[in-house]
């Protein structure tokens, strides 16, 4: 079975908060709750770039790790779930998460937290697939439906991708590729110029 | 050079295999005929990865992800960083600390803890084992000691229970995962934790009250001094002959300031993790986590030694604090300081000490006796110490017939304690306590004078029943006054009318008065 994965390119990644939405409103989040965020370092400075986050799917996820109920699970897709019958909202799993992703509808007195909610891949949860609960609880299935996450799939920009980690990281390395050709191929254009050399591009290395 | 022929391998389109060639050709190029090129590069300050430097170009998405796991961007400390998403640690890209936090709660709490507690149990057990519970040597005397009043045991216990229901719905946390969920399974594990939770977050902070309250009834005491360091040379005894101990040892002045001071340190800790009002931050509730863990882990270490002390290792520990009142011989052999010092009092000791006969009002006086001597209980504020003959409960009737004492002088169970009183009343009278004038009685036969105003009144010539009762109740007043302001609160209308009967000897009519009177008052 595929590896699933998330990734953001950071240079696609116009900060339109497209993912959030669509997440918060494919899965009904609760109230107070968001998946997925878009954090923007050097806002307004150069060198500005965004990233949109969420629930990474590790594969040795610290929060399972962490959670005294042992209520995750990880998928043949390598998708970490979680069950909210037996979450007690401890909090232990947003205290190991590196990317914030566990978060909590409530934050109240005496540590009330109520059920962990987080990213499923749009997965759903361990609740019978494509049932009313299992919407209710943990939100769209469309894994299930041969769909990829709603988030990746409304990125207008494509930075977002979602998908089998092996095609994910192939589409990024291409663009990795093509971005450094680009540059080369200015650089070439600036050798031109000011060094007045005319490099070769057919292969030679002599002419 | 070699990471882009591990792509070739994977990228199988023709386009992009052409423009793999041109890639790597212009690689090449740029790194034989144009050096400036990459010199002009590196003071552009970019980084010096060799990598990027045989490329002569990276993706400028490196600096960036690698300025985020090196956490650049944080708060003030670094580079800003912001999100439309406005909730706890959003504008952050890693939290830093949650690895270091995971190999703590996994890596060492959770083996520590158990390797601690664990070992506290066994080096207990062990001892048990091989030093056998500690008697009291000379046998139960049968005579009891005041040593806490109600107020200090129900302290005690509030404290103790709660103590016990945090430790264990605590501990479910640290050891469920380990321990129940491969017994009981997942499912019914999480129903249990989750309950244990909610309890243990609502009990914290009624624990943390009652600590204080703790904090302020048994301080007086429990300050160290050097009888403490010897009897911790002295191993409590164990080693290096009888270890001397004021009214707590020093291993007993250990356990309070432990349980007060890791106490404060779980409590406040536990507050934070429990109110989420200080604008806490992640950082912040995974430090308080820290060191609530730590905390608990030590004060449950400690609390093992307490409890074993107090229930099976030591005859004659656990009634003082379930009855209130502890055996004489215990106080001679574990506190004799203590003893010492309520002998020098006149509470305890040949002339103020009773018979020890009356097994008869089992339980009840006990009781009885803390009601009618109100004076004992305000003189030695919460430290009071008095002293009332007769088992006071069932453990100590137990006590009595296991040892053999005091069999010889039992009246009927049913008799009431006015008349064991009375029969060691007139023993008293005999063997007499060192007044001034000769003949004295026990004049806290009367409802209403304790230990201390007995002395008062002897002190002010009023040494029998005769005399006590041939005085006027405002004399007796003013007497009182002169002793000082506690004793103002105190009523002696009854006492003339009760020593008159207790002078002529009319016990029955004498328990009977009393009976109707409140604290020697009507
Ligand atoms: C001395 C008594 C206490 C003991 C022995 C104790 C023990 C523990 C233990 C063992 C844990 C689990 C740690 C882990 O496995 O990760 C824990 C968690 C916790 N404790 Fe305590 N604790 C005590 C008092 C308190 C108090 C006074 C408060 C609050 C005012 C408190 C609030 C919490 C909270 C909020 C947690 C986190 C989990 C949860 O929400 O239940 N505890 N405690
Ligand atoms: C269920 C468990 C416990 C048992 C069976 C127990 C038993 C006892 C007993 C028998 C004594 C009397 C010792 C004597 O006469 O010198 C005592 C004293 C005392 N206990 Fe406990 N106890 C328990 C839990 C606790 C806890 C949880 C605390 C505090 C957090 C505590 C604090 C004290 C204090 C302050 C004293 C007075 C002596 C001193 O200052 O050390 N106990 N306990
Ligand atoms: S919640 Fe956090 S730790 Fe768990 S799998 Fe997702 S990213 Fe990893
Ligand atoms: S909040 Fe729920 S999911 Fe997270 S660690 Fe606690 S019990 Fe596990």
């Amino acid at each position: 079975m595929a590896n699933v994965k998330f990734y953001c390119d950071s240079e696609r990644c116009i900060e339109c908060n497209g993912c959030v939405t669509a997440c918060k409103n494919e899965n009904d989040v609760p109230w107070g709750v968001n998946r997925r965020r878009v954090v923007t370092v050097k806002d307004g400075e150069p060198g500005e770039r965004s990233l949109s986050v969420a629930c990474m799917h590790c594969s040795d996820a610290p929060c399972a790790a962490v959670c005294p109920v042992d209520c995750f699970y990880t998928t043949d897709n390598g998708i970490v779930l979680h069950d909210k019958e037996t979450c007690i909202g401890c909090g232990y799993c947003s205290y190991a998460c590196p990317f914030g992703a566990p978060q909590f509808p409530e934050s109240g007195a005496f540590s009330s937290k109520g059920k962990m909610d987080k990213c499923t891949f749009c997965a759903g949860g361990p609740e019978e697939t494509g049932s009313a609960e299992e919407y209710q609880k943990y939100g769209a299935n469309r894994i299930a439906e041969g769909k990829l996450p709603l988030c990746a799939e409304m990125c207008a920009t494509k930075a977002l991708l979602a998908g089998d980690a092996n095609v994910v990281s192939d589409i990024y390395r291409q663009r990795v590729i093509n971005r450094s050709m680009s540059t080369l191929a200015s650089n070439v254009g600036i050798q031109k110029n000011f060094l007045g050399s005319s490099p070769d591009l057919t292969g030679k290395a002599t002419k | 050079m070699d990471a882009l022929k591990w792509s070739s391998n994977k990228i199988t389109s023709f386009n992009f295999n052409l423009s793999l060639l041109a890639c790597l050709l212009i690689t090449l190029f740029a790194i034989f005929s144009f050096s400036p090129a990459i010199a002009a590069e590196d003071k552009l300050g970019n980084s010096n990865n060799t990598v990027t430097q045989q490329l002569g170009v990276k993706s400028p998405a490196t600096d960036l992800w690698r300025a985020v796991r090196q956490r650049e961007f944080k708060g003030s400390a670094g580079l800003s960083s912001s999100s439309q998403v406005k909730s706890m640690g959003s504008t952050e890209f890693i939290n830093i600390k949650g690895q270091e936090w995971r190999n703590f709660r996994m890596g060492q709490l959770v083996p520590y803890a158990a390797y601690l507690l664990g070992g506290v149990l066994l080096v207990l057990a062990l001892f048990r084992l091989i030093r056998g519970k500690i008697k009291i040597k000379a046998g139960r005397s049968g005579k009891k000691i005041l040593r806490f009043s109600p107020f200090q045991r129900f302290v005690h216990w509030s404290t103790a229970i709660l103590f016990v229901i945090l430790g264990v719905t605590g501990l479910l946390l640290t050891f469920g995962k380990s321990g129940l969920i491969p017994i009981i399974g997942g499912k019914a594990f999480g129903a249990m934790a989750g309950v244990g939770k909610v309890i243990h977050d609502y009990l914290g902070p009624v624990f943390g009250i009652m600590l204080l309250i703790m904090l302020f009834t048994f301080i007086k005491g429990n300050f160290g001094n050097w009888t403490d360091v010897k009897w911790f040379f002295k191993g409590g005894g164990m080693f290096g002959g009888h270890a001397s101990a004021g009214r707590y040892n020093g291993g007993e002045k250990a356990w309070f300031w432990v349980a007060i001071l890791a106490g404060a340190v779980v409590v406040v800790s536990g507050i934070v993790l429990d109110f989420p009002y200080f604008n806490q931050t992640r950082d912040d509730l995974q430090l308080s986590h820290l060191v609530h863990a730590i905390g608990s882990v030590g004060i449950l270490a400690a609390s093992f030694g307490h409890i074993f002390m107090g229930t099976v290792a030591m005859e004659g520990a656990y009634e003082s604090m379930r009855t209130g009142y502890c055996d004489e011989n215990w106080a001679k052999e574990h506190h004799d300081l203590w003893y010492d010092d309520l002998q020098a009092q006149g509470v305890v000791g040949a002339g103020a000490s009773m018979s020890g006969s009356a097994v008869a009002g089992v339980g009840a006086v006990a009781a009885g006796a803390m009601l009618r001597e109100p004076s004992s209980n305000a003189s030695g504020s919460t430290d009071g110490s008095a002293h009332v003959s007769g088992g006071s409960s069932d453990i100590d009737k137990q006590g009595l017939m296991d040892t053999g004492v005091s069999s010889s002088k039992k009246t009927p169970v049913k008799t009431a304690d006015k008349k064991s009183a009375s029969s060691s009343s007139s023993q008293s009278k005999k063997t007499g306590s060192s007044s001034t004038s000769g003949e004295s009685d026990n004049l806290k036969k009367i409802e209403g004078i304790g230990p201390k105003i007995e002395e008062i009144l002897k002190g002010a010539g009023l040494s029998t029943f005769s005399q006590l009762s041939h005085s006027n109740p405002d004399d007796i007043k003013v007497i009182l006054n002169d002793a000082g302001p506690r004793y103002k609160m105190h009523n002696p209308k009854t006492w003339p009318q009760q020593a008159e009967l207790a002078d002529k000897g009319a016990w029955d009519e004498l328990s009977d008065l009393q009976d109707r009177l409140l604290g020697g008052r009507e």
